[in-house]
Formats: C-alpha cells, sequence, structure tokens
C-alpha cells in the first residue's frame, strides 16, 4: 500500500489517459492554436509521466528523480524522434510532431495499464492531505509565509516590468534606411526602398536620377515605423542615383544609394 | 543514526524509495517527504518565505541596474553586485546551515535559486534574443519550421546543422504551439535549464547519497562561471549538458535491482540525445564513460563492473558514428580551437604566458574582479584539495571515487588554462561547464564535512558560557563571505565581461551590446531584398546579424576589404576566392575601438588597435569603380561587389 498521491493507480484514471491520449493528438495535429498546444502540452505531460514510470518503476526513486525523468522523456522522445523522422525523409511539421508525442504517450500510457498490479506499482489511490504535510508552514507562520510569499511575488513582478518596460523604450539614435536594388526581368526597374526609423513623423524628399536625366523629386511624409516602395523603370546599363533629403535640411543628403551601370546590384 | 551522519557509500546499492524508506527515514541521507525535527509533522519554519523575499529584491536590483545601463541612470547600476549577492547568498548559507533539516526545502531552495537565475539572465533582454550563440540557434529553429527539414544550411554555425537535437526540439514545440521561436527558445533554455539542476542534484544524490551534499553541491555549481549565462541560453550545449548528467545517473541507478531494462533505455535515449546535440559534450561523454570503465575493471574480480564499460562501448560507438557518417565537419570546427592550444603550449615552452603570448587579451578586468576571481578559484581549489584527502580511503570500496577525485582536480587545469592560454578565460570558462561537477560535488562533501565537524556547532551551545561571541560570529560570517567570494569569482570570470555585464547603448563589437535598431534593419532588409545565402564581408557584428537574422553566408576573415586600398591584389583574389558578393560597412568602427578587442570575427590585429579604424578606409569600397552602394541607414552601408573591380 502507498501513501503517496499517484493517480496512475487508479484504473479509470488510466483508462481515461488511454482514450484521452489520441483525441488530445488530433487535436495537436489539426485543432487551432490555443486547442493543438493544449493536446501537445497535455500528451508530453503524459509521455513523461507515464514514460517515467514504464521505464523505471516507483521503487527505488525520490519523487524529484522521477520529476526529472518526466521532464527529461518528452524531451528524449521529440529529439530522438525528430532526428529519425528527418532521417527517413519525412516532413517535419505540426503533424508529425502531433503524432510522434501522441504515439509516444499512448505507448507509455498502455505500458503502465499493462503493468498495473505488477510488484512495485502501488494499487490504490494516495492522500493528498498528507502529501501536502511536506510543504505547509509551521503552525502560526502562516502569515509570515502569506505576507513574505506575496511580497515577493510583487517585487519580482515590478523587476520583470521594469525590465520589459525599460528594454521596450530604450533609446538608441534614430535612423533611416535608403535602399535601392535593380529588380525584374533583365533588371530593367529599381525598387527604391525608404524607412523611416526616425523618433516623429518627418518629411523627405526622394530625388531620382537614372543615368544622365534630370532626377525625379518625390516629396513625402513618414511616421516612424513605415516604408515607402516605389519602383523606377530603368535600365541595367544606366547607372542610377537615389537620395533622400530629410526636411529639416533639405539641401544636405541625408541618405544616398547608387547602382552602377551594367552592374547586378 | 542522526541526520548528520556520514552518508553511506552506494556499493550495490538499492536506494529504498520514499515510500520504503519511512520505517528508516534519514539511514541515508535521502529525502524523505515528511523527514523534519519532529518527525515530520511540524511545517516549515518562516526562513523559507522569507529568503524568497530576499532573493526577490536581489532581482529586482539587479532588473533596477540593467534599466540604469538602459537608461543611462548613473547610479543604479552600482546595484547589480548587491543584487546577484542577494540572490544567492541567503541561498547557499541555508543551504550550508544546520537549521535546513528538511530536503524539500533543500531542494526548493535549489529551484528558488533557478528560477531567481533564469529571470537575472532573461531580464538582461526580456523582449528578443539578443546572445551570439542564441540567434544562430534561433537561425537553425527558424529553418527547421520554414523548411520542415534538419538540414537546411545555417550559415551562422554550419556544424550545428549535423547537431540538430535542439533546433529539433525548438521546432516542434514552436509548431506545435504556434508560440514565435523567439518565445520557444526562452521556454525550452529555461526547462532546459530545470533540467540541469534537476540532473545535477539527483546525480548528487545518487553518487553521495546525502541531500544536503546533493543540495549544496547544485548551490556551489550554480556559481560557476557558465552557468548562469552561457549555459542558460538557448543553444546545443544546453539540451546536451542534461542528458550526459541524465545518462551517468542513469548508470549509476542501473545498480539497483529490477528494471534493468528500463534503466537502459532511459541510459541510451541519454547518451543519444547527447551524441545528436553537441559535439563537445559527447567528446566530455565518451570520457567520462571511459573513466568510469576504467575505474569499474581495475578492481578486484568480485566486484569489477561491466555496467559502465557496456554504456562506454555504446556511447563511443553512436558518437564515433555520428562524427563518421553525419558530422564530418566537426573535425575542422574544432581544429582551430586544437590549434590554438597547440600554439598556446608551443608559446609556454618559449617562455610566453597568458597576457604576454602573442594575440593575448589585456587583463581588462577590475582589480575587484580579478581578486574574486583568484578568490573563488582559491576557495574551491582548497576545497578540492581537502575533500579528496577525505575521500582517498574509499576509493576501494567505491569505483567512483577516483574519477570524482581526477575529475575535480581539473580545476587546476582551468586554472591553469586561464595563466597559460592566450584566451585562457575564455576556454577556462567553457571547460568550467564540465570541471564543475566534479569539483561541485567533492567542494560540497567537504563544506558538509566541515559543518558537520566544525567547531561552530560546539561553539553555538558553549557561547555564553565562555564570551566567545566574536569568534562565533566570525565562524558565522565565514559562510556568507565564502559564498559572496564563489559567487563574485563566478560572474566575473563568466560571461558577460564587465563591459557587457549591463545592456546599454551600441558597443562596437560588443556581441549583445552591437544588437541595435539600424543592425537589426539592415540584416532584416538584406533577407528580404535580396534573399537568403549570398556571400558578405563583414564585421564582427554585422557577420553576427547578417548570418543569423540575414540568413546570409557570411565570410569571417575579411580584413583585407577595410585596410582602404580599394580593390588592390589582395582584395580581389579574396573576393574572388571567397566568391564575396556584398560588403557591410559600419561607419561607427571609425568612432570606438572594438569592446570584444576585434573588429572582424577572424582578425590577426585582435586586441593590438590602438585607434578606431580610419574613416577614410570604411568609406574607400564605395569608390571603387562598378561596386553599387545599395542600402544606407546612415552608419550602415552595404555594397554590391558583383560586376566591379574587386569581381573583375
Amino acid at each position: 500500500m502507498t501513501v503517496e498521491r499517484d493517480r496512475f493507480a487508479r484504473l479509470c484514471w488510466l483508462v481515461a489517459v488511454v482514450v484521452a491520449v489520441p483525441l488530445l493528438g488530433v487535436a495537436n495535429a489539426v485543432g487551432p492554436r490555443p486547442l493543438a498546444a493544449l493536446g501537445f502540452a497535455a500528451n508530453l505531460t503524459v509521455l513523461g509521466v507515464a514514460g517515467g514510470r514504464a521505464l523505471l518503476g516507483r521503487a527505488g526513486l525520490s519523487a524529484v528523480e522521477r520529476g526529472t525523468v518526466a521532464l527529461a522523456l518528452p524531451i528524449g522522445v521529440l529529439v530522438l524522434g525528430t532526428v529519425a523522422a528527418a532521417a527517413l525523409r519525412l516532413h517535419l511539421d505540426r503533424r508529425l510532431w502531433a503524432a510522434l508525442v501522441a504515439l509516444a504517450a499512448e505507448a507509455a500510457a498502455v505500458a503502465v495499464l499493462s503493468r498495473r498490479g505488477h510488484p512495485g506499482e502501488p494499487r490504490h489511490p494516495p492522500s493528498w492531505p498528507r502529501s501536502w504535510r511536506t510543504v505547509r508552514p509551521a503552525a502560526g507562520r502562516g502569515i509570515v509565509w502569506g505576507a513574505s510569499l506575496t511580497a515577493a511575488g510583487a517585487v519580482l513582478a515590478a523587476a520583470v516590468v521594469l525590465s520589459v518596460w525599460t528594454a521596450a523604450r530604450q533609446a538608441y539614435p534614430p535612423f533611416s534606411a535608403l535602399s535601392a536594388i535593380r529588380v525584374g526581368s533583365a533588371e530593367r526597374s529599381v525598387r527604391i526602398e525608404l524607412t523611416s526609423e526616425e523618433a516623429a513623423p518627418t518629411r523627405f524628399i526622394v530625388a531620382v536620377a537614372v543615368g544622365s536625366a534630370r532626377p525625379d523629386s518625390i516629396t513625402l511624409r513618414l511616421a516612424p515605423g513605415v516604408t515607402w516602395r516605389k519602383t523606377v523603370p530603368a535600365a541595367a546599363s544606366a547607372p542610377v542615383t537615389v537620395v533622400a533629403y530629410r526636411g529639416s535640411a533639405p539641401r544636405v543628403p541625408y541618405r544616398e544609394v547608387h547602382l552602377a551601370s551594367g552592374g547586378t546590384g | 543514526m542522526s541526520q548528520e551522519a556520514a552518508p553511506i557509500r552506494l556499493l550495490t546499492a538499492a536506494l529504498p524509495s520514499w515510500r520504503t524508506r519511512t520505517a528508516a527515514p534519514q539511514a541515508t541521507g535521502l529525502p524523505t517527504p515528511a523527514a523534519g525535527p519532529a518527525g515530520g509533522q511540524a511545517g516549515w519554519s518562516a526562513a523559507f518565505p522569507l529568503i524568497v523575499l530576499l532573493t526577490s529584491v536581489g532581482t529586482l536590483a539587479v532588473a533596477a541596474a540593467y534599466a540604469a545601463g538602459r537608461e543611462g541612470w548613473p547610479y543604479l547600476s552600482a546595484l547589480y553586485w548587491p543584487g546577484q549577492l542577494l540572490v544567492y547568498v541567503p541561498i547557499a548559507v541555508r543551504a550550508y546551515s544546520p537549521r535546513l533539516t528538511r530536503p524539500a526545502e533543500g531542494f526548493a531552495l535549489l529551484l528558488l535559486l533557478f528560477v531567481q537565475q533564469t529571470l537575472l539572465f532573461r531580464l538582461y533582454s526580456p523582449l528578443e534574443l539578443k546572445f551570439p550563440d542564441e540567434l544562430q540557434h534561433w537561425r537553425g529553429t527558424v529553418n527547421v519550421v520554414q523548411s520542415g527539414t534538419l538540414d537546411q544550411a545555417n550559415y551562422s554555425l554550419p556544424v550545428a546543422v549535423h547537431y540538430p537535437g535542439l533546433e529539433a526540439l525548438g521546432g516542434a514545440v514552436s509548431a506545435s504551439t504556434g508560440l514565435s521561436v523567439t518565445a520557444t527558445a526562452f521556454i525550452v533554455a529555461a526547462l532546459l535549464h530545470l533540467l540541469l539542476a534537476c540532473a545535477l542534484y539527483v546525480l548528487c544524490l545518487r553518487i553521495r547519497a546525502d541531500w544536503r551534499v546533493a543540495t549544496v553541491a547544485c548551490i556551489v555549481y550554480a556559481a560557476s562561471p557558465q552557468y548562469m549565462v552561457f549555459d542558460a541560453m538557448y543553444i546545443y550545449q544546453s539540451l546536451a549538458l542534461p542528458f550526459l548528467l541524465l545518462a551517468v545517473w542513469a548508470l549509476r541507478v542501473l545498480r539497483l535491482p529490477g528494471r534493468a531494462a528500463g534503466r537502459w533505455a532511459v541510459l541510451l535515449i541519454s547518451i543519444g540525445v547527447v551524441t545528436v546535440s553537441h559535439h563537445l559534450t559527447s567528446f566530455v561523454m565518451v570520457a567520462l564513460l571511459g573513466s568510469l570503465t576504467a575505474a569499474g575493471l581495475c578492481r578486484p574480480r568480485p566486484g569489477r563492473e561491466l555496467r559502465p564499460a557496456a554504456a562506454w562501448l555504446v556511447a563511443t560507438a553512436a558518437v564515433l558514428a555520428w562524427v563518421l557518417l553525419v558530422a564530418r565537419d566537426v573535425v575542422g570546427y574544432v581544429d582551430p580551437v586544437l590549434a590554438q592550444l597547440g600554439d598556446n603550449a608551443i608559446g609556454l615552452l618559449h617562455g610566453r604566458l597568458g597576457a604576454t603570448a602573442p594575440g593575448a587579451a589585456p587583463l581588462a578586468e577590475p582589480v575587484d574582479e580579478r581578486l574574486a576571481t583568484i578568490g573563488a578559484l582559491g576557495i574551491l581549489a582548497l576545497l578540492v584539495v581537502r575533500g579528496s584527502r577525505g575521500l582517498w580511503p574509499e576509493r576501494r570500496a567505491e569505483p567512483w571515487t577516483l574519477p570524482l577525485i581526477g575529475g575535480a582536480w581539473l580545476i587546476f587545469v582551468a586554472g591553469a588554462l586561464r595563466a597559460v592560454a592566450s584566451d585562457g578565460g575564455e576556454l577556462a570558462g567553457r571547460a568550467s561547464t564540465f570541471i564543475y561537477i566534479p569539483v561541485a560535488l567533492v567542494a560540497a562533501i567537504t563544506l558538509c564535512d566541515i559543518r558537520r565537524r566544525g567547531p561552530g556547532r560546539r561553539r553555538r551551545r558553549d557561547d555564553h558560557d565562555t564570551g566567545l561571541r566574536g569568534p562565533a560570529l566570525l565562524g558565522g560570517a565565514a559562510p556568507v563571505v565564502v559564498a559572496a567570494v564563489i559567487l563574485m569569482g563566478g560572474v566575473a570570470s563568466g560571461w558577460p565581461p564587465v563591459w557587457d555585464r549591463l545592456p546599454g547603448p551600441y558597443l562596437v563589437s560588443g556581441f549583445e551590446r552591437s544588437v541595435d535598431p539600424q543592425g537589426l534593419a539592415a540584416a532584416e532588409w538584406a533577407l528580404g531584398a535580396l534573399g537568403p545565402g549570398h556571400r558578405w564581408a563583414e564585421d564582427f557584428t554585422d557577420n553576427s546579424l547578417l548570418a543569423t537574422i540575414g540568413d546570409q553566408n557570411t565570410v569571417r576573415a575579411v580584413g583585407v576589404l577595410f585596410d582602404g586600398k580599394g580593390a588592390d591584389a589582395t582584395a580581389r583574389a579574396l573576393v574572388q576566392y571567397q566568391q564575396i558578393q556584398f560588403l557591410a560597412v559600419d561607419l561607427r568602427d571609425s568612432m570606438q575601438l572594438p569592446a570584444g578587442g576585434a573588429y572582424f570575427p577572424v582578425d590577426p590585429n585582435a586586441e593590438r588597435y590602438r585607434s578606431p579604424l580610419p574613416r577614410t578606409d570604411l568609406d574607400a569600397p564605395g569608390r571603387v569603380a562598378g561596386v553599387s552602394r545599395i542600402y544606407d541607414s546612415g552608419d550602415i552601408s552595404l555594397y554590391d561587389l558583383r560586376g566591379s573591380a574587386y569581381d573583375g
């Protein structure tokens, strides 16, 4: 008789797990994302717990050891299963991984079911309060525990918020990026892009000169994070120069790119 | 037998389970669910939640220092060290304290340390991956998710394609949950770090059968140079390392009666995961199992152990087969490191030590950090020496004793590497991941032995009678000082280096400090506009970003393209030989010296720069006939060399 908490000792639990694993696998393979993630996590858990039980049993191992194996086993199965699938030239996608995890979890659950009642395997469910006694606060210390853990949670939350907040707003020098590359069949046109990462909406003048022709000027205003694109015709034999001026200094080239004649740029 | 009793070796070793151990819960020192001073009926004291609070304050202090680095607040950055110490020292002192009587609380302390240290690491960059090694595996995982295969080239770390364990795991999690690869990397790395802590604990528990030793060993290891950052990253070693420990653990539990097939299965899975995940760890696995095999076979016949030999044969066959059939390029990958070690050995024969060797990094660490590093090494070395003396008599009874002592003595090799090799700090740091495992265990055995025998316990009873409060206080302060020095030494000698320890403004060749929006934008543009796999020449930072974010095939030894001589014969030869198509130039290289010592991934002038690269040299490629400047973001210019004088 065991005194430990052991859901797997119950036949109804085991049967429920054996039935649920394929359904969770299907949800993982074809279900909507949150459901798929849930199915994936649930089957990994079954694989870890049941797989560890099937391979090692419970006798002789501490709870930490069983927990470690339960954490390691799904990782090992995923890694080795994926490498094996790749060696078999199978396409690695969500369905394959769902099938792999579900098959392994089902095999583990069935193995545990088949070993139920063997020597070293508990038959009766445990008493939960007995387990709880190992981690409960000493008598009269509940308030200290509650207050300390609550305060610690608040402090950790503050640490996370502070880091996320300052990382999100970390100031880097603003910039804008101008680019030009030849595109299209026989590279008969040039695609120009101007991305603004300035601190505020900014006015730009973009001058495009193809060969010896007079430059065309385009005036635009870009908000931060916005990209302006334009494709202009230009023979591969013609050099192209694109200059961007910023609104605050319209006579000083702010960014400049050029494509050499006959180049492939 | 008291709880403090000397641990029992596991010779034939049936370790009773919690269930069967209830009759004699303290006989082996293994954890029992309800073990405690009052027979398990009393609950935990208030110490644990107060430690949780204290360590959380430490995490907040470090987070404030990080924020100060980002925002340029001058004074708050000083909170970094107090915060680190607040996280580590209370846990270490509690684990060492005789007041810790519950194995569950000891393990809870380890979990608490894991949570806090994981937060300390991730809060450095909580929104994106910035560490170059993590970016390499981010690229590999993206490739797996996008291509559905494991063999798509990863230009940032070509050898990783042949060690795809981490990418397989990350790809499976990302594709199955719909999480971004970045979020997946955060979660997977944290789980693997947790697995490492648990695997180390259970292994130490099996080897010594003393939960106090296991707890202290894990806490000592948690202060090793690479544990807090490098081993917590989303990198292939982080996957292989816990499975290496699990393989040894599985080998150990094979001594238990019954269920041998299942334990062999765990052992084989662990060997398999290590083999397909990380080259260096797989070599260490072969060496480690080999040493256990030798120790087992050297015993007289009745007690001779054959299981390690079988495990070693399997591991050796697996690693050899993998290297010969799949990862043939690993030899080329490790060859430069071996060549460098050879050069260092030759330099040593010529009397050139460490920083005086050619190409050696200058000793740029602050004096206090250097002292902490030396102090930590010294303390651990002393503990190892004393622990080895204590363990030596057990060598006949327990075959793993000699490999344990031998492994722990490698700490002197790590110390020597630091002094002898030109980049000894990095080599010693990398080696410390493995060396510190036996070091931590032997140090923990010694510490627990000192605490058991130490005068502190006797003194406590006699304080009031003898008036020895002063010495008692001193004795009480010793664990605090030792824990602080070990932690500071570990942090100071690990990653990141002192100039990189806090996030902050852009630094040239500053690893994670060089990852900024402008560099990321250029790399993303290269991938989007040009497609993957083009040949690029670039500086150190652009090499990392273009190869990972940009998925470009970068060339590493490209300094001659930045010497201001334009398309001279040397430059033309390099471009044509390496089939370089594009060139990335970052004008900020003319404004700062490289923080990491080198402007280029392979830089013969590393550590010798006295001034930044001249601006005219960086502008030179734009003046070469036929070169197109296709991208300009102010600091970063991208050039197309195809059809230019470089190419002709």
